[in-house]
């Protein structure tokens, strides 16, 4: 369904250019549910913003390739992309404003997003796959709905209208950036509800990307956890939580308070993540890392699902 | 050490000329009041962590605000160390806000941000006042010499500890925590509780710690109060109220926590959206999302009562 193979995303700053995606590669299967799981910069959403081809200027994809169904993404004339866009493949963001346009309606925004891409659809129509898409999404009376703006609606139904925007066209994958971040627990558990729920029904692949372990614990198969623009460990979800193999794994799973006894000091990573400026060569990891030695001054291969030269266990 | 008995706090706004006017030709224009903080009474005890849990819009930053003196209560009284806050008392009780973006003055360079206040209030003459910074950006774990910077030159977690350094300079017995952790990344919100855990135990401080996230709760608190719409609807020892949470909403709470050992699960929400506080529902304020509701829920307000020894709820189930 979707091959991303040694993808590299740059940024022109004063500083020189900033690798935030640093030779990422992976494979989704349709129906598959990925974890893309990362801390702020480590690269995760440009990731994400890389496969659909929505990086702006300074940004640029410099090498790799992104197959979706067989078809070459980087470098595909921005009309194509397009009509991919939204209609194969959606994205849905953190904050639903992104998506949502404060001054039109739900009922303009969803049948103009039918339209656009199904020129012969026909407004009746457009206006029915809409009413279907609020629906399934878990809006109720979705015909009142309708007719309101962005600002009527609580921010978990809004992101629930972002959400069914992404999946009107049905789209064979879903790229998800933190789309729970910002709600409520409850809220949140009911998002996670409905796209569990459709993932299941419809077959469409999910990648999610997130800082929360915990939310992919319940929802993925797999997990990629990204470092400094690098992945650095993928397996499968009880491979990656219950015995990480790279020690910066172990590290923020170590850190969940949940994990730990209560009151007791978590055993912290120390430091913090560095600067892409001044990564210079050898793994990433290595300064806040207790196995690190020499051989660690060498960036190690991602080998056996791990890229470390002194994997845990 | 810290009482608030009856507390309320109510928001109003008023109608402007123009929508006064508005009014009087006709339109539906209305005073929009909030009971952001509905009688809420509690104690914390000297050396105590509380955790104050809720989601958003149940007043748990307003009862913040209000434990700490930042807002007046229109009801009730907040009682410290058994007398009402004035100048000195209010000096003993420090917040730490959410936001170390936001809540950093960036045109001040950080030894002035945390050298200033105790400065005025007399703490430090202003000969020793670097001295006194240096040793409480050490405190927090960032170099002393760092004071000569500005806000914008750290990370997010170092901000995090500027503004504990800043609420520790005055000395506070005190410290009201609201989400002081959300904005962090993981491996940094660990460091951070670690130093909330490392300065209660050195400093011998009281915590009333308000945040969304349970996990963070569980791990630093030792009882719990639970806040919906304004009210107070479960308080109970940390330890008890996860491994046995009384109240319907406590449970669902729990309930939706993602947690690491829960693989692939079905995720069962519960119904609904928290209410607007502008018109919460009457009688019991979950009723309309609550599985076991019953009549007397939608007319009676359950107030909080002992179920069991320190533990108290607000629920009709339990008689």
């Amino acid at each position: 369904m979707l091959e991303v193979e040694g993808l590299v995303t740059e940024f022109a700053t004063r500083e020189g250019v900033l690798r935030a995606v640093n030779g990422v590669s992976f494979a989704l299967q349709p129906g598959e549910v990925v974890g893309l799981v990362g801390e702020s910069g480590s690269g995760k959403s440009v990731t994400g913003y890389s496969i659909l081809g929505l990086v702006d200027p300074p940004g640029r994809v410099a090498a790799g390739s992104v197959r979706f169904r067989g078809e070459e993404l980087v470098g595909m004339p921005e009309a194509r992309l397009r009509a991919l866009r939204g209609r194969h493949i959606a994205m849905v963001f953190q904050d639903p404003m992104m998506t949502l346009n404060p001054v039109l309606s739900v009922e303009t925004q969803m049948v103009e997003t039918v339209l656009a891409h199904e020129p012969g659809a026909g407004r009746e129509a457009a206006r029915r796959r809409a009413l279907e898409s609020l629906d399934r999404v878990g809006i109720a009376a979705p015909e009142r709905r309708l007719a309101q703006y962005p600002h009527q609606f609580s921010g978990g139904m809004r992101q629930r209208v972002a959400i069914a925007i992404a999946l009107l066209h049905r789209p064979g994958l879903v790229i998800a950036d933190e789309p729970t971040t910002a709600l409520d627990v409850t809220v949140q558990g009911q998002i996670l509800f409905e796209m569990q729920k459709l993932v299941r029904e419809s077959g469409t692949a999910l990648l999610w990307i997130t800082h929360d372990l915990a939310v992919v614990a319940g929802l993925a198969e797999r997990i990629l956890v990204m470092y400094a623009g690098r992945i650095v460990e993928e397996g499968s979800v009880e491979q990656v939580l219950e015995s990480p193999r790279h020690p910066y794994t172990r590290g923020l799973l170590d850190s969940v308070p949940a994990a730990a006894r209560p009151g007791e000091r978590l055993r912290q990573i120390p430091g913090m993540t560095p600067s892409l400026a001044r990564l210079g060569a050898g793994c990433a990891f290595r300064e806040r890392c207790s196995r690190a030695d020499a051989a660690c001054l060498a960036m190690p291969e991602l080998a056996g699902g791990v890229r470390c030269h002194h994997p845990l266990c | 050490m810290l009482a608030l008995r009856e507390v309320s706090k109510v928001f109003e706004k008023r109608l402007d000329a123009v929508e006064r006017l508005a009014r009087r030709l006709g339109a539906d224009v209305q005073e929009h009041t909030v009971h952001a903080v509905d009688r809420v009474s509690f104690e914390v005890r000297e050396g105590e962590v509380v955790g104050l849990v809720g989601e958003s819009g149940c007043g748990k930053s307003t009862l913040g605000r209000l434990a700490c003196g930042l807002h007046e209560p229109s009801a009730g009284q907040v009682l410290y160390r058994g007398a009402p806050l004035d100048g000195t008392r209010r000096r003993r009780i420090q917040m730490i806000f959410q936001d170390p973006f936001a809540s950093l003055n960036p045109r001040l360079r950080v030894g002035e941000i945390v050298g200033e206040a105790p400065r005025v209030h007399g703490l430090v003459k202003a000969g020793d006042t670097a001295a006194y910074v240096a040793g409480l950006l050490q405190r927090v774990g960032l170099d002393g010499t760092l004071a000569r910077r500005y806000p914008h030159q750290f990370s997010g977690g170092q901000r995090a500890r500027i503004g504990i350094a800043r609420a520790l300079a005055v000395q506070p017995e005190f410290l009201v925590c609201d989400e002081a952790v959300a904005a962090l990344d993981v491996s940094i919100q660990a460091q951070v509780l670690n130093l909330f855990l490392d300065l209660r135990r050195d400093l011998g401080l009281t915590y009333l710690f308000i945040s969304h996230d349970l996990g963070v709760v569980r791990h630093l608190a030792e009882r719990v109060v639970v806040m919906y719409l304004g009210r107070v609807v479960e308080i109970a020892p940390a330890a008890e109220l996860f491994a046995a949470p009384n109240h319907p909403y406590t449970q669902a709470l729990l309930a939706e926590v993602p947690t690491l050992e829960r693989r692939r699960r079905s995720f069962m929400p519960i119904k609904g959206e928290i209410p607007s506080p502008l018109a919460p529902p009457p009688g019991c304020h979950f009723h309309p999302r609550c599985p076991h509701a019953m009549a007397r829920c939608k007319e009676e307000n359950p107030v909080l009562r002992e179920i069991a020894p320190g533990r108290l709820s607000a629920c009709h189930l339990n008689g």
